[in-house]
């Protein structure tokens, strides 16, 4: 089921193609994570690279990489002036497999409390919670990489193609305890400074203008909801497993062996049995198709936001350069080299802008075109799990009526 | 069974009307009176099915196997044995002439059921040969020609603060000739329920009835409902109390004895308040807490050499013990599920609310339009699971803890036979005493005190043969009052499981709809240009 996870919204469906950028039909450069295994604290996934350009000295290769590696790879694309102006896609979040372990544990605990049967199951339940849990982690690392893949600048960054190829540590993979909070302060600087520079600049294009406010509301409404339809899914499944024990007890209900409804305890068991199993899939792939799209696009119009602040910093240098330029002429000092500044930093703006419109916009159209698919497949999962349950009721309530 | 006519032109009538009622859950009920209410109630009011069997709790054994009664739904009625238009007298009249009235309970429905005999609980009615005791299993056997049912309705709430009290209106409708009017209405207070049953079961226990168990008086709950300013949680306590004294009522009002005794009839019927039970304070608080204290949680047993005198109730017993043990976890489940339910609710709703804001956001017309959507359909959703957790609720779970606390009733009569056969051996060791002080008198020849030792024996035999009479009558009752019990439990839990799956199933077809309903929503998404 986890394999479903990364059906991944950047392949949009064929029918609104306005303005899509898909690139997945180019093979000149697949990738794919073949394997991932959990070592302790760590995930080590295997990065394997199919390709025919000519950058790669091999066709076919594959190399290990850990979370970390990949973070880096984010924040080179990132510090890249030259990438500026991209929607650079977001970095796949830290593998956590605190709770799936923390309710092993605590069922652990509780194993006295229940039948054999019923402990069973809950353990099942959550090594496949696990389990899922592990596929979605490895799928999110593999989207990065095919986004950058399948991206016509992105691609050929000397970066990726060193992760992709290199077969040795990065030296990134431990990073020490000062760069970490190096980075964690360069972060906290960096969000002041945008939520200042984003809030007080109206921005003199309307076109971003526009973008900004869209992004911005979108981008806290879309969190919210992804907080809230995880909450939903959770309790969807605990719902699901809470059958489990019902269905356990049924099963011990009949006193005697000749029990006139020990026929009924069976079949009604049987029942809430095959009902859970389908309540966890519906959680399941509410979390898939719904849970996880929100998430993306959380990610997604964060990344967006990214782009616009880093316009904004732009065009407050090409501002800083115009005063400089006026400055140097009102003095008559420096005014070529003023003049160089300018119109490099204007160029730079242009071309900034220029790229991150593009991006902007095919990135419209992929959101509507993944909410297109997605939402088509949750309801159509929804109505396949509740026709199951329906069948599965209406055969039970039709064999008790002639019990 | 509303438009039914007086049975004696029955011939014409039943088919029709039979079938009429095989979707309902009165299939097995081929109720032999002409009263019109029932049928309506039964419509309406889902909790009160189970307890219109009234009529026919002799049957159950042949009827539950047999739901399917369409096959010969017009052989049902032809020679009804006990017609119920002469509900004139009962107990002489009525039931003399039955002599252990069980084969015209069983005839009537063995054409219901195609011919089942085989596990017909009567059976063992027949070995019995005693000729007085028969007079009291008549009494039982001819229940089902009198409707009795019970509703409970309007609480209302009298005074305030540390004196308030709940009170319900007590509505009963019947055809049992003891009462004045068919439809009678009286206002009774939690604490006279608990009086009831605390005289019931001083009265019936002792003869080996199992009496149905009033609901426990809940300290916090009815602090809640003084003190608390959370209306709802008051309101849900109340109704789920007050549905739980329903069930109480007519548990009563099928018992082939209690239904007839005086006490419970001037319950139901006395306008007035009622007498004060002996030691009220009307079982609050030290009451309660001495009726509770001799419950235990145990079985007591007749410690004999091997076991019980009579290894059935050795049987019974282990049975009913594991059957205790897994009701409460089963309870203990459903209970889960029913709050993770209730999360799941609470969860959506904020979904919805989510999603709405979301979709205010969205740029693109269509996705935001498909996100208002899916908000509808989630509150909808919502409505459904928070529907189904009240059925799961009061169909399934209040089932099963009302079986928990019926089993508990059943321990303290299995525990009173225990008593019963105490005071027999008792009885009997001091008999052997006194004729041992008889015998020694002989010997010795100090004959002056041997008249009183006589009359003391004298009165030692009788008592002892009272005492051996008691218990074994106890026995007897206990027996077939545990058949009685199982009979009621798989009738009951049959309809409560059917009912909790069938709601299970509506809510599924519920969601097909709205997720059909959905598809041509989110197919429309399109990109703007």
């Amino acid at each position: 089921m986890a394999s479903e996870g990364d059906a991944s919204p950047e392949t949009p469906p064929s029918k609104p193609k306005s303005v899509s950028v898909d690139l997945t039909k180019d093979t000149s450069l697949q990738i794919d994570i073949s394997d991932a295994l959990s070592e302790q604290e760590k995930v080590k996934f295997t990065v394997h690279t199919k390709t025919t350009l000519k950058a790669f000295k091999k066709a076919d290769f594959s190399v290990v990489r850990q979370h970390e590696e990949f973070i880096w790879l984010h924040d080179q694309y990132v510090e890249n002036e030259t990438f500026a102006g991209y929607l650079i896609p977001p970095a796949p979040p830290k593998p956590d497999f605190d709770e799936p372990r923390q309710k092993l544990s605590k069922l652990r605990e509780g194993e006295d409390t229940m039948t054999k049967e019923e402990y069973t199951k809950m353990k099942q339940e959550l090594e496949g919670e696990y389990l899922a849990l592990f596929k979605k982690t490895v799928a999110m690392h593999e989207v990065f990489l095919q986004r950058l893949a399948a991206h016509p600048v992105f691609r050929d960054d000397y970066n990726f193609q060193t992760f992709l190829e290199f077969d040795g540590e990065l030296t990134v993979r431990s990073k020490n305890t000062r760069e970490r909070f190096g980075s964690m302060f360069k972060g906290i600087s960096k969000s002041v400074d945008e939520g200042i520079i984003l809030k007080n600049h109206k921005d003199v294009d309307p076109w971003f203008e526009g973008e900004k406010k869209f992004l911005t509301d979108y981008h806290t409404q879309v969190k919210e909801s992804t907080k809230q339809s995880d909450r939903t899914t959770k309790a969807h499944k605990r719902l699901a497993d809470s059958l489990i024990g019902v269905a356990s007890y049924i099963s011990l209900l009949p006193i005697t062996k000749d029990d006139p409804l020990s026929g009924m305890y069976k079949k009604t068991s049987e029942t809430f049995e095959k009902l859970r199993k389908l309540e966890s899939r519906v959680s399941t792939d509410e979390d898939l198709k719904f849970s996880d799209i929100l998430r993306y696009y959380e990610r997604d119009s964060q990344a967006g936001l990214d782009l616009l602040y880093r316009r904004m910093r732009s065009l407050a240098n090409l501002e800083g350069s115009n005063k400089a330029l006026e400055k140097a002429r009102t003095k008559n000092k420096g005014v070529i080299e003023a003049e160089a500044v300018q119109k490099n930093n204007t160029e730079k703006f242009e071309k900034l802008s220029e790229n991150g419109k593009q991006e902007l916009t095919s990135f419209k159209g992929r959101r509507v075109a993944a909410f297109r698919k997605n939402l088509i497949d949750l309801t159509e999962l929804q109505l396949k799990h509740a026709k199951n349950q329906v069948n599965i009721l209406r055969a039970t309530i039709a064999s008790l009526a002639v019990l | 069974m509303a438009d039914e006519p007086p049975p004696l032109d029955v011939e014409a009538s039943p088919p029709p009307d039979d079938n009429d009622e095989l979707s309902e859950d009165n299939i097995f009920g081929k109720p032999s009176l002409d009263e019109p209410e029932p049928a309506k109630k039964e419509e309406t009011k889902k909790e009160e099915d189970l307890f219109g069997e009234e009529e026919e709790t002799e049957a159950p054994p042949a009827s539950t196997e047999r739901p399917h009664t369409d096959s010969e739904p017009p052989t049902l009625e032809p020679d009804d044995p006990e017609p119920p238009p002469p509900v004139v007298e009962v107990p002489p009249a009525a039931e003399k002439p039955v002599t252990t009235s069980a084969p015209s309970g069983g005839d009537l429905f063995d054409e219901e059921g195609e011919e089942e005999p085989k596990q017909k609980p009567v059976t063992q009615e027949a070995e019995a040969p005693a000729s007085k005791e028969e007079e009291e299993e008549e009494e039982e056997e001819d229940v089902d020609q009198y409707e009795l049912t019970i509703t409970v309705a309007e609480p209302e709430k009298v005074g305030d603060g540390m004196g308030a009290y709940m009170t319900y209106l007590v509505t009963t409708k019947t055809t049992l000739p003891s009462f004045k009017e068919p439809e009678v209405f009286v206002r009774r207070r939690f604490s006279d329920f608990l009086g009831l049953y605390y005289r019931l079961s001083e009265k019936f226990m002792c003869m080996g009835y199992i009496v149905p168990p009033a609901p426990e008086k809940s300290v916090t709950g009815m602090t809640k409902i003084k003190f608390s300013k959370n209306e709802e949680n008051s309101a849900l306590f109340i109704q789920r109390r007050r549905a739980n004294l329903e069930r109480f009522l007519n548990r009563l009002a099928i018992h082939p004895v209690i239904r007839k005794d005086e006490d419970f009839k001037m319950f139901l019927e006395n306008p007035g308040e009622l007498p004060k039970a002996k030691d009220t304070s009307a079982m609050s608080g030290a009451g309660l807490m001495r009726l509770v204290k001799n419950v235990g949680d145990t079985f007591s047993k007749i410690a004999g050499k091997k076991g019980d005198v009579d290894s059935w109730f050795d049987d019974r017993q282990s049975e009913y013990e594991t059957l205790d043990t897994h009701l409460k976890k089963l309870h203990s489940c459903i209970e889960s599920m029913i709050s993770a339910r209730k999360e799941l609710c609470g969860c959506t709703a904020g979904l919805v609310k989510n999603l709405a804001m979301l979709a205010n956001v969205e740029e693109n017309n269509s996705v935001s339009r498909a996100l208002t959507r899916l908000s509808e359909v989630e509150e909808k959703v919502e409505s459904l699971h928070s529907e189904q957790s009240n059925v799961d609720l009061y169909v399934f779970g209040e089932t099963i803890r009302d079986y928990v606390a019926l089993l508990g009733s059943l321990r303290e009569t299995f525990n009173q036979r225990v008593k019963n056969y105490g005071v027999w051996t008792n009885a009997q060791k001091t008999l052997q005493s006194k004729r041992d002080s008889e015998a020694k008198m002989q010997t010795t020849g100090k004959t002056d005190k041997l008249p009183i030792v006589q009359a003391e024996i004298k009165d030692w035999e009788q008592k002892e043969k009272d005492a051996e009479k008691a218990f074994n009558k106890c026995s007897k009752v206990l027996k077939r009052e545990v058949e009685r019990f199982e009979t009621v439990r798989t009738k009951e839990f049959k309809a409560k499981f059917l009912e909790h799956l069938e709601a299970l199933m509506h809510m599924q077809e519920e969601l097909i709809r709205l997720w059909e309903g959905y598809l041509p929503d989110v197919q429309a998404i399109e990109a703007e240009s």
